[in-house]
């Protein structure tokens, strides 16, 4: 890899942020190159900088951003002391990028293909004609069907895979040498996922771009990118090729990430899942910024800040103590004691023929078709299905948010085919829900207390006398202690906040509990966490669990039986290890393969890379 | 698909059509909530047109002769008969035709209208769009403390600064708007200039606001950040593209802001003498001269709901999201 | 506490506070401050320029100007405060029931709405006060019905962006009636959202009382009305400038600062 070669070559670039009085670093002291034609990730999760960084490359920063240090030289020319005019050649041109949520990046008055046609327009001064005709072309290329078509329509006549295949196409226009993509699939369904990684590797065989792919992903990352370099707070704290670091972890944080992942096919009969440990403080210029949460501390961690190690034939890691980490390997798995499940054969929750249908301007959208399953106690059953499947809908009716234009819902033998406040006590203190978002989950006008107390208020009438013993007990369970009783959420973080919702729900010990993807909107090392004392929490209370997600990997690892749904209709039924083992219908087959990519195996393409199927051996 | 084909043409054209039913439908109730709004009050009718004098007979004659002993319901009838048909009966008070006196009053007040409009648009337009891409610097704050300003202080009030300082202490403009028969249009102007300065400040001020408001919210948009990122130059993302997604919205609060000016009418002519139609809904109020109060008001409501309902449609017409839910069929 | 200290801190604000302060203290006390009474007439000085014995000179019938722009400042801000309460409590009503129930209710409402606002407030209001008959009990009731409607959409859409967070879905698996999620769950969540609504409908009001008065239709003479005073004033604008000047600023001020405010709180 020698310096003439590089593409990009980012040194000891430091971002700050003015904010409130004082200066807060996003971005220290990175350091890292991307040859022509490679494709590097960056991982990390929320507050590691890694968007600063995408979009600090591109000198693009809100105005209270500053580079303070360090420099980026692309193709030999320094960018960070460019002006305006500069960066504009340069950009859409030289250098693109893609990010997160192709639906609000395209101008929705302007017409999809004239949005690539203006980027030849602006960079090679085209005229209207011949822009025209090499959007089109750039349209055919990223496969969208009926280029001329496809042209004269606006962005919300495409879908979301679509939307974002255009958006790809506008930064490929030029034919860039270096291509920045910042969670390019993150929202989009899986089996659109997968067909935009295909893509991917479809279009580096074409083009020699170079990529950086940052993501919260590893999996994913490990996917399309050769390179990773993993960030937390801001800093890079190991790098290397993406076999190595998956294989062989160097730094305590990488080790951390990888494990805490729900490994593909493991299921929470067999093995429990490692959490990283909470604890976050401020970084610090004489220590390791990972330290508080480091299995592998030792003291000489708070008192030295630890540079970057060469720490294997590509790898460096930011951490003293490597050789150990090294050596560690993969953290030991935690068997857990052949658990079998609670029996099948009882019926506690009984759905049969439910059905919803959307009414809006004079349409029909038929959101859930005949669904009938039933559900026994102690058991878990996973709702798997993308978007506008039906899954959250059945959810909604299920927990008494909406009502069903037909079929029933019975729960302990009665019917509870209504809204949730016209149904008995007994059956509201037996059906709970936990939701998807940490942030709307509790009123941020009341303290926790208030929160809990008026739960148990209202469903367990009677048991007044103890219930500040049972507040007690109740944040325990859910590992938060009493200094965050008279707090109100905007305090507590979205793993704390879902922790409170987690034991709202199991206040009055409810026999089922919905769970609307409960770990969807947090990070993936706060992710297992919560996994984790939701298993706890079933086990003890014994109660079932109907949990929704799109994220097949965590539905395996919880469930005993899955659901799929497509389109409203329940395609297909069973024990998790069949379903997942050997799927019957056709769609779940579909979701399975998508879903391989985020376990990393390799789909890459690229010029010198041999491409290879998802599934088979890994060439070099 | 897209593409204007005849499907998606008719479609706008059925919701147009259905929306101009409507309003003629809230035309209808409007018309109804008038009269019964001025006919039910109480008001004595006969000593107005005879004086505080007259007879207690010669009232009753009088009620006769208009007609007001008959039921609700058939001078609802009549009414709303006769203004279909251009009849729009005397006024009490002057006892004279309505319909005539209205046209002429309305045109007069449709040329300062417009030529409020004229100045007033491109100045919010403007002010809002410089205001926001400036934002909270100076130039911005000035807009922002002179707008804070401008929309509260009622017309009248300003009205009587102007006068005071451009018409009394600096002889510059004429302090009544009574535009001299035969006046050339630079004449008429200079007669205009006061009444129009006085109306604008609050009409200014809104449409500027949302003006920035929007183009500040678009300025942050994602599209925005794509298009500068994809190396276009600065001109070029704010006229292609934040621009258009920026004005969208403000046609619609132009449309609103005729309502505005309508009320601002009644008080700037009466300040500034002009003989306009706020003049007379005013004067026909104070003597509750019923038949020409209905009339004005019915008249304005008309002129109302036909500019919110333009508004809409241009509106619809240019936003290519809501034009094909609507050419859709959907609502 | 704190939150009042750091928005005094910009001398607008300040300004705009001390304003609204004075006048309402002299509302209040002006039987004590003001040196003639409102009504007394001095027919021997009429249309006295300002001086040291009328600080702002007399009107027409000899009446101390300053002593009627003191006494005046009561009505407006009777009426003023009387009318935008009195909108508020009717408009956030309304908005909260439309925002609440949606449907057929909601839809029904807001059109109602809609069409009132598509008027302006000075027509429909002169034409019902023309009806009704000038009195200041008219003008709160009147200028209070002009105003929710302005409300009602504001609170509306305050609730409907709060209406579809999981909390509230908590809140109704939890058997919650319709009356405590509105205002035990909901409500604490915009009482911001109304206070702010509460000074800028203020503002509106005060415009509104003023320029009816202005036009014919509200306190009648000999009381002291500020806008009456500008349009008693008028004739004789030329001769006697102050009358006119005089009520006219302390309307600019009122309002103004009255404005200042909304703005300030609504950006925080």
């Amino acid at each position: 890899m020698s310096a003439a070669a590089d593409v990009l070559r980012v040194e000891r670039l430091t971002v700050e942020y003015r904010v409130g009085g004082g200066a807060l670093s996003a971005v220290r002291d990175v350091t890292f190159s991307i040859d022509a034609g490679e494709a590097m990730g960056l991982v990390g999760e929320s507050g590691s900088g890694k968007t600063t960084l995408g979009m600090a490359i591109l000198r693009y920063l809100p105005d209270n951003g500053r580079i303070t240090q360090g420099s980026i030289t692309f193709d030999g020319t320094d960018l960070v002391p460019l002006g305006r005019r500069e960066l504009s050649a340069i950009r859409g041109n030289r250098i693109a990028m893609v990010y997160q949520n192709p639906a609000s990046a395209l101008n929705p008055s302007m017409r999809a293909g004239e949005q690539i046609a203006e980027v030849y327009r602006a960079h090679l001064g085209l005229g209207r004609e011949e822009a025209r005709q090499r959007a089109e072309g750039m349209l055919d290329l990223v496969q969208l069907p009926d280029a001329h078509g496809a042209y004269d329509r606006y962005p919300h006549q495409f879908s979301g895979g679509q939307k974002q295949r255009i958006v790809i196409g506008m930064a490929l226009a030029m034919d860039p040498s270096l291509l920045i993509l910042d969670e390019p699939t993150t929202g989009l369904d899986v089996t659109v996922e997968a067909e935009i990684v295909e893509l991917f590797a479809d279009l580096r065989s074409r083009f020699d771009t170079a990529i950086l792919f940052i993501s919260h992903d590893i999996g994913l990352v490990a996917t399309v990118c050769e390179r990773v370099g993993v960030l937390y707070r801001g800093e890079l704290v190991e790098t290397g090729a993406t076999q190595g670091v998956f294989e062989r972890p160097t730094h305590p944080y990488t080790r951390g990430l990888l494990a805490c992942r729900v490994p593909p096919g493991a299921s929470k009969d067999s093995r429990r899942l490692e959490p990283l440990p909470a604890g976050s403080r401020e970084p610090e210029v004489d220590a390791c910024s990972f330290e508080p949460r480091c299995a592998f501390r030792e003291p000489r961690c708070r008192q030295e800040h630890p540079a970057l190690f060469a720490s294997g034939n590509t790898q460096h890691s930011r951490c003293f103590f490597h050789e150990t980490v090294a050596a560690a390997g993969p953290p030991a798995v935690t068997e857990v004691a052949g658990r079998t499940a609670a029996p099948a054969d009882n019926t506690l929750l009984d759905v049969r023929g439910l059905r919803r249908v959307f009414r809006s301007g004079g349409r029909e959208v038929i959101a859930v078709t005949d669904a009938s399953f039933t559900l026994a106690p102690g058991r878990i059953l996973g709702v798997v299905g993308e978007s506008g499947s039906g899954k959250t809908t059945l959810a909604r009716m299920i927990a008494g948010l909406e009502v069903p234009d037909a079929g029933t819902v019975r729960l302990a033998d009665a019917d509870v085919t209504r809204l949730a406040h016209k149904r008995s006590v007994e059956a509201r203190r037996a059906l709970q829900m936990v939701f998807q978002h940490p942030d709307g989950t509790l009123n941020p006008s009341h303290t926790i207390r208030q929160i809990l107390r008026r739960q148990m208020r209202m469903l367990s009438p009677g048991d007044g006398a103890d219930r500040d013993e049972t507040l007690a007990t109740l944040l325990e369970a859910v590992q938060l202690g009493p200094e965050h009783l008279d707090v109100r959420p905007r305090q507590l973080s979205g793993g704390q906040q879902q922790r409170v919702a987690i034991a709202r729900a199991f206040s009055t010990s409810p026999g089922l509990v919905v769970l609307d993807e409960p770990t969807s909107a947090l990070d993936v090392s706060v992710q297992a966490a919560i996994l984790n004392l939701l298993i706890d929490l079933q086990q003890r209370e014994n109660a079932s669990y109907l949990l929704i997600s799109h994220d097949l990997a965590v539905v395996r690892y919880l469930a005993d039986d899955i659901l799929v749904m497509h389109r409203g209709e329940i395609v297909e039924h069973g024990p998790a290890a069949e379903v997942f083992d050997a799927p019957r219908d056709p769609y779940t087959r579909k979701l399975l393969s998508a879903v391989t990519v985020h376990a990393g195996k390799v789909v890459r393409g690229g010029p010198e890379r041999e491409r290879d199927t998802a599934g088979g051996p890994i060439r070099a | 698909m897209i593409a204007v084909g005849r499907s998606a043409g008719s479609g706008i054209l059925r919701y147009a059509l259905r929306r101009i039913a409507v309003m003629l439908v809230l035309l209808v109730v409007v018309s109804l909530l008038i009269f019964g709004m001025v006919e039910i009050l109480p008001g004595d009718v006969g000593n107005l047109i005879l004086g505080q004098y007259a007879t207690e007979a010669n009232v009753e004659l009088v009620r006769e002769r208009l007609g007001l002993d008959r039921a609700l319901s058939t001078r609802y009838l009549d009414w709303m008969g006769g203004f279909l048909t251009g009849d729009w009966g005397d006024s009490w008070r002057l006892g004279i035709p309505i319909a005539p006196l209205i046209a002429t009053r309305l045109y007069n007040s449709m040329v300062l209208a417009g030529v409020a409009f004229a100045f007033i648009i491109p100045v919010s337009i403007v002010a809002g769009v410089v205001s926001a891409l400036k934002k909270d610097r100076l130039t911005d704050r000035v807009i922002n403390g002179v707008s804070v300003v401008s929309i509260t202080i009622p017309e009248f009030v300003s009205s009587m600064f102007l006068i005071l300082f451009f018409s009394l202490l600096l002889p510059w403009f004429p302090s009544s708007a009574m535009v001299p028969e035969g006046a050339g249009p630079l004449t008429t102007l200079r007669y205009l200039v006061l009444p129009i300065i006085a109306i604008s400040p609050v009409l200014i001020g809104y449409i500027a606001r949302t003006v920035r408001a929007s183009m500040i919210t678009e300025l942050g948009a994602d599209y925005t950040r794509t298009a500068i990122l994809k190396g276009l130059g600065q001109r070029t993302v704010i006229r292609r593209h934040v621009l258009r997604n920026a004005l969208l919205p403000a046609i619609t609060v132009i449309a609103n802001q005729i309502a505005w000016l309508v009320g601002g009418l009644v008080v700037i002519e009466n300040v500034f003498n002009y003989p306009g139609i706020g003049q007379l809904l005013l004067q026909a109020a104070l003597v509750q001269d019923v038949p020409l109060l209905e009339a004005i008001v019915l008249i304005l409501a008309a002129i109302l709901m036909l500019s919110n309902l333009a508004a809409d449609l241009v509106y619809t017409l240019l936003n290519p999201r809501v034009r094909a839910q609507v050419a859709g069929g959907a609502t | 506490m704190a939150r009042l200290r750091t928005l005094l801190r910009s001398p607008g604000l300040t300004l705009a506070v001390l304003v609204l302060l004075g006048w309402l203290v002299i509302a209040v006390l002006w039987p004590l401050i003001a040196p003639y009474g409102p009504t007394a007439q001095t027919l021997t000085s009429r249309y006295a320029p300002p001086s040291a014995e009328h600080w702002l000179g007399t009107d027409n019938l000899g009446r101390d100007v300053l002593s009627r722009i003191l006494a005046g400042s009561r009505s407006v801000l009777i009426v003023g405060i009387a009318a935008t309460t009195l909108g508020v409590a009717i408009g956030t009503t309304l908005g909260l029931c439309a925002a609440f129930y949606r449907g057929r209710v909601d839809e029904l409402l807001m059109r109602s709405l809609d069409l009132l606002m598509a008027f302006p407030i000075v027509v429909i209001a002169s034409v019902i006060l023309a009806m009704l008959g000038p009195s200041q009990l008219n003008l709160i009731v009147v200028i209070a019905l002009m105003l929710a409607p302005y409300n009602a959409r504001v609170v509306r859409s305050a609730v409907l962006s709060w209406r579809d967070r999981d909390f509230i879905a908590a809140a109704r698996m939890r058997g919650e009636s319709g009356a405590y999620i509105l205002f035990r769950e909901l409500l604490p969540n915009i009482v911001g959202t109304i206070n702010v609504e509460f000074t800028m409908r203020l503002a509106l009001s005060i415009f509104a009382v003023a320029t009816l008065s202005f036009l014919g239709f509200g306190i009648q003479p000999p009381t002291p009305d500020w806008g009456l005073m500008v349009a008693e004033g008028r004739p004789f604008y030329q001769i006697a400038p102050w009358v006119v000047v005089a009520p006219a600023a302390a309307i600019a001020s009122l309002v103004v600062a009255v404005n200042v405010l909304a703005q300030r709180l609504r950006a925080s």
